[in-house]
């Protein structure tokens, strides 16, 4: 099976600091890689490396057997191929818009079936209702939202993208128990099915450890 | 946007401001009867009276009709300078910041260099070398402004890069120019359309002064400052020829600066500083215990009910562990004990602390029973300390707020005592790693042996094999400790009794190991089947988002998630006996 | 962590030379204001000089000696290194160096600005510690009244009020501005209105932030009176940003100043500027201009590397 995302003696400096050394790993579809480790030690600059969000320094990033940084960019498989959790939550949706719009933003990529307005409403309202949080109007904006709503949010958006590579930074560092545990179950269900990978960034190893089915120790 | 700003107190004063000087200006000269420009040499300099509101000028000319005169030409050019401006910023900055390369850099560094000129300076240059008249006035108002939009632009533009949203939808796939126009380019209109405003009272003014020196406008047409010039030599006698000029002036610029402020607060949505109010009365009730609430009831200024009657008791020498989601309330009852709750917000019951009724305490009682009383440990220490300050200043803090030198070698001997190295302690908080600034803020908090130590997630911003290292640090230092966090299990290991709190309410009480054995309220066992475990069992979430506290539905409020419903949890409200609070406990 | 660190050296260097790139850019658009303005240079300097009807010889023999040949590089050229030896050129009404004619009136500018900028930051401080030891008290609102009143109301009308209603009606004969200390009190208060009340909005804003910051919260929690916590944790920490914003606020000083000048008829070169507009009079307006871009660019440059030194935190992160 090919990996969703390898990545071959990777490694990424700002200036004279070092963010991250050389680093190799691979996640095949269907894993959670769990990553962990100290402040500083590159946790976040891995994920943005995993992402294509930059471009690593030395080594190769490749998402599923192709490189990502053939040409001047970054090339993925098709749109959506990676989406991102991120640590806040609030900022992570667009603040003036409904949160339908946001979450199905994905679904207007090129190429994709950019449904109407309606249909976005309806379907953001099927994933809400999915994740036990149809309680909440879509017509809602991000700012009358609690963290935890907001965070839950931002993971539906990037499984609507049907992505085949969740990576997520520290999602629930800001969060309670209760919205940890709904995080983590949403990343849990989305790679079950075995067409999602994904990596997740924490400091909170018990955490972790109940989520991830390998996890890499940054120290 | 003019529906928010309507609905804003200052947008709305901002708006009808606006809106009245532009009717002066419209409807103003074809409803007064007299000329602006006709000289009336009979009539010269009378007071104001029934025919001539405002009195007449020099010349005999009706004051009133050459002030609504004035108000045309100035508001005209106000107008011009202001949508130029604006737009010149929006689209040079946004063009500049989009493109990026070789077209910004330059861009850029023109509008610094601009930034870094006085405006009022270039503009009274570029009139001086263009020639007097309004005109050439909007123009070398228009060259000296425009770089200030195109910066907040340029910014909004440029920093969208680093915006999550933004990430989020280059990795969906969505195109940059979609990007552009539909995350990026609505937030910059609105930035730079504030920053247009903030500056137009400033517009307005310059606008006035160089009319006044006779660089606007010239006669016999109106405009506002030059009619403040005009009087210039009658003034003595006929002071009132300021009135009506200076009135319009200053209604332009309070309309502005309104405005800015209120599209500043409605685009920004940090809540606003809470204003005074009174406080409910208490009962007074006595208490043992170090800390006793009883009936504790707290409402925000903004309706939300954060506290609905909590009964606890924190016996001297055990800690108490409140334990909840965020938004239970919790931190609401950290903030009563330690008084620093916002202005306006009503407390309803009492609280005791070693016996003394904490909330009927004067400003004066108060304040000097603080760090006697009760001790407080924050959630972030970096953000506890004050950053200019060294961390010898925060532990030795508590004796000198309150005027008093530390007793000598006490500091050294509590820092050593916590495993500081005595040596750093001048050094600034962000040079330590977090444990150890959060063991000094134990050490600030516990430094007069307070009868109760509040602590609001002490540990929730440090790894965790630390935080069972200061959690034990913070026990054995404080007499007795109030620990609020959202992590049931570290709560238990740390603490005599538990309270957990939902909806601003106590909902489940005991000792730390029976609950945590046998919880009895489903909450509770919802919150243990949500917290981590070292053995890496899986997680179980909740469905559902705790309810809002503004507006409670009857019946328990957490009977829309729970899965042990019965009858009677829809209507009625069940009340905490034997230590639960439930219909149908487990 | 993606942001390059600069040693404080490098950045002081840095700032430095963003100075000089701003004053260069000032001296470009000062010295293209005479390609803006209408009119013959050359004519009128030897108007000026009282040749009414010049000849083209003579008029082309003046070109040459006010370096008015050769391309706008080359013009450009000359007259920066002129005006860097303070060589600005003649008047073009009175015929005598502009550098003469503003040095005279130079110094009775600098005092009004400086009584003004100390006033006015006095004034400033005062208003707002009052305010933001008790916000939404009474103080706090008549602090808000006063300065919005300054804010909306022009400072020359003011100064006409002061001057024409309550000096002037006074009648005893007493000189009233002679560009001397013993006269500044009352145009360096009008010129200072408006500035101080902004700086004082800013300040308060900054001292109520200050004070939501977790900190603060701690003090007051360990008995920390309002006044200590004000002035020993929230007043160190607005002063910077305090000192930065009454830095920029020069800029509105150097605004006013022509239109307080005018009105207090202070033999200023504020008011020399604004009779040389009015009589077309480009060469004093250059030199006016150029005089005043230096001022606040060198006014902007102390205060950004004063407010680097002040702010350890700004020292410190850069290890």
């Amino acid at each position: 099976m090919t990996a969703v995302v390898a990545a071959v003696g990777i490694s990424r400096r700002y200036g004279p600091v070092t963010a991250l050394a050389e680093l190799s790993l691979a996640v095949a579809p269907g894993q959670i890689l769990g990553v962990t480790g100290p402040s500083g030690v590159g946790k976040s600059t891995l994920l943005r490396l995993l992402a294509g969000l930059e471009r690593p320094d030395t080594g190769h990033v490749a998402y599923a057997g192709e490189p990502a940084w053939a040409g001047r960019g970054v090339r993925y498989p098709r749109p959506g191929y990676v989406m991102p959790v991120f640590q806040n939550p609030t900022a992570s949706l667009n603040p003036r818009w409904p949160i339908w719009r946001s979450l199905t933003e994905p679904l207007t990529a090129p190429g994709r079936e950019r449904p109407g307005r309606a249909r976005r409403r309806h379907l953001a309202a099927e994933w809400l209702a999915r994740a036990h949080l149809d309680h909440i109007d879509p017509d809602t904006r991000p700012g009358a939202l609690s963290g935890g709503q907001c965070q839950r949010v931002a993971v539906l958006r990037a499984l609507v993208a049907r992505p085949a590579l969740i990576v997520a930074d520290e999602p629930t560092a800001r969060q309670d128990v209760i919205t940890a545990a709904a995080t983590s179950q949403l990343i849990a269900a989305a790679t079950a099915a075995g067409t999602a990978a994904a990596v997740v960034v924490s400091h909170d190893r018990a955490w972790l450890a109940g989520l991830a089915h390998q996890i890499v120790d940054l120290a | 946007m003019i529906r928010r700003l309507w609905r804003h107190r200052a947008g709305r004063a901002g708006l009808a401001l606006a809106a009245a000087v532009v009717l002066l200006a419209l409807l103003g000269p074809l409803a007064w009867p007299y000329q602006p420009d006709l000289p009336d040499y009979a009539r010269q300099l009378t007071p104001p009276d029934a025919r001539h509101w405002l009195g007449t000028d020099a010349a005999g000319r009706d004051q009133l009709a050459r002030v609504l005169a004035g108000t045309g030409t100035s508001l005209t050019a106000v107008a011009a300078v202001f949508a130029l401006t604006a737009l010149i910023g929006l689209v040079v900055g946004a063009v500049a910041g989009f493109l990026g390369g070789p077209v910004d850099a330059v861009v850029g560094r023109t509008i610094d260099v601009l930034l870094g000129l006085p405006p009022q300076i270039t503009a009274l240059a570029i009139v001086g070398a263009l020639g007097v008249g309004t005109g050439n006035l909007v123009v070398a108002l228009v060259l000296a402004g425009w770089a200030y939009p195109a910066r907040i632009a340029r910014a909004a533009v440029l920093g969208s890069h680093r915006r999550l949203d933004v990430l989020a939808a280059r990795l969906a796939g969505i195109g940059r120019w979609r990007i552009l126009t539909g995350h990026v380019l609505p937030g910059a209109v609105t930035t730079v359309l504030v920053a247009a405003t903030t500056t137009a009272g400033e517009t307005v003014l310059t606008l006035a002064g160089l009319s006044f020196l006779g660089l606007g406008a010239q006669p016999p047409a109106a405009e506002l400052g030059q009619l403040l010039a005009d009087s210039q030599s009658s003034l003595v006698s006929s002071p009132w020829l300021l009135i009506g000029p200076t009135a319009v002036i200053a209604a332009m610029v309070a309309a502005a600066m309104l405005t800015a402020d209120a599209l500043a607060d409605i685009t920004d949505p940090a809540p606003a500083p809470a204003r005074a109010g009174r406080r409910a009365r208490a009962a007074r009730t006595g208490g043992d215990g170090a800390l006793v609430a009883t009936g504790l009831s707290v409402r925000y200024p903004d309706g939300t009910h954060a506290l609905r009657g909590v009964d606890l008791t924190l016996a001297a020498g055990t800690a108490l562990a409140v334990v909840g989601e965020s938004g239970c309330g919790k931190t609401t009852l950290a903030r009563t004990v330690l008084r620093l709750l916002p202005a306006g917000t009503a407390i309803g019951g009492a609280v005791h602390v070693a016996g003394r009724d904490l909330l009927h305490l004067d400003r004066r009682a108060l304040r000097r029973s603080r760090g006697y009383l009760v001790g407080y440990v924050a959630q972030d220490p970096y953000a506890a300390c004050d950053p200019l300050r060294s961390l010898g200043h925060h532990v030795a803090a508590p004796w000198r707020v309150h005027r008093r030198r530390p007793p000598a070698g006490v500091v050294r001997d509590r820092i050593a005592g916590l495993g500081i190295d005595p040596g750093r302690l001048r050094d600034r908080p962000h040079r330590w790693s977090g444990g150890m600034v959060q063991r000094a803020t134990i050490a600030a908090a516990t430094a007069h042996r307070p009868a109760v130590t509040v602590a609001d997630e002490p540990t929730s911003a440090l790894d965790a094999g630390l935080a069972e290292e200061v959690l034990a640090t913070l026990r054995g230092a404080s007499s007795a400790l109030l620990l609020v966090t959202h992590d049931l299990r570290l709560a238990a290991a740390h603490s005599d009794r538990v309270a957990v709190m939902y909806a601003g309410r106590i909902i489940e009480t005991g000792r730390s190991g029976d609950v945590l054995d046998a919880p009895r309220h489903p909450y509770t066992a919802a919150l243990l089947a949500a917290t981590p475990r070292p053995d890496g069992t899986p997680v179980r979430g909740l469905p559902g988002s705790p309810p809002s506290l503004r507006d409670l539905p009857a019946g328990c409020p957490f009977a829309p998630r729970c899965d042990r419903r019965v009858a009677d949890c829809a209507s009625r409200e069940p009340t905490l006996s034997d230590g639960v609070a439930c219909w149908n406990p487990r | 962590m993606g942001r390059r660190l600069l040693s404080p050296a490098r950045a002081g260097l840095r700032r430095l030379g963003q100075a000089a790139a701003t004053l260069l850019a000032g001296s470009v658009l000062v010295w293209a204001l005479l390609a803006l303005a209408p009119g013959d240079p050359a004519r009128r300097v030897l108007e000026a000089g009282n040749v009414t009807n010049p000849t083209a010889a003579q008029v082309e023999a003046k070109r040459a000696e006010l370096g008015l040949t050769g391309g706008p590089a080359r013009r450009y050229g000359r007259w920066l290194a002129g005006a860097a030896r303070g060589d600005l050129g003649v008047s073009w009404v009175t015929g005598r160096p502009v550098r003469d004619e503003l040095g005279r009136r130079l110094p009775a500018t600098l005092r009004l600005a400086a009584a003004a900028v100390g006033l006015g930051a006095v004034a400033a401080l005062a208003l707002a510690l009052l305010a933001a030891a008790a916000p939404g008290r009474w103080p706090d609102t008549a602090a808000r009244v006063l300065s919005t009143g300054a804010l909306v109301v022009p400072g020359f009308v003011v100064g006409l009020v002061v001057l024409h209603v309550v000096v002037l009606r006074g009648a005893d004969l007493r000189v009233i501005a002679d560009g001397r200390w013993a006269t500044v009190l009352l145009p360096a208060a009008t010129l200072a209105l408006a500035p101080a009340a902004a700086w004082s909005r800013v300040l308060r804003a900054d001292l109520l932030r200050a004070a939501g910051s977790g900190h603060v919260d701690v003090a007051r929690a360990r008995g920390a009176s309002t006044w200590w916590a004000l002035t020993r944790h929230q007043l160190p920490h607005a002063l910077v940003q305090f000192l930065t914003v009454v830095g920029t606020g020069v800029a509105a000083l150097l605004g006013g100043a022509p239109v307080v000048e005018t009105v207090y008829t202070w033999p200023g070169i504020g008011a020399y500027a604004v009779a040389g507009i009015a009589s077309r009079d480009l060469p004093v307006v250059q030199g006016y201009a150029l005089l005043a871009i230096a001022a606040y660019v060198a006014v902007s440059l102390s205060v950004d590397l004063a407010a680097a030194a002040l702010d350890p935190r700004v020292a410190e992160r850069r290890r």
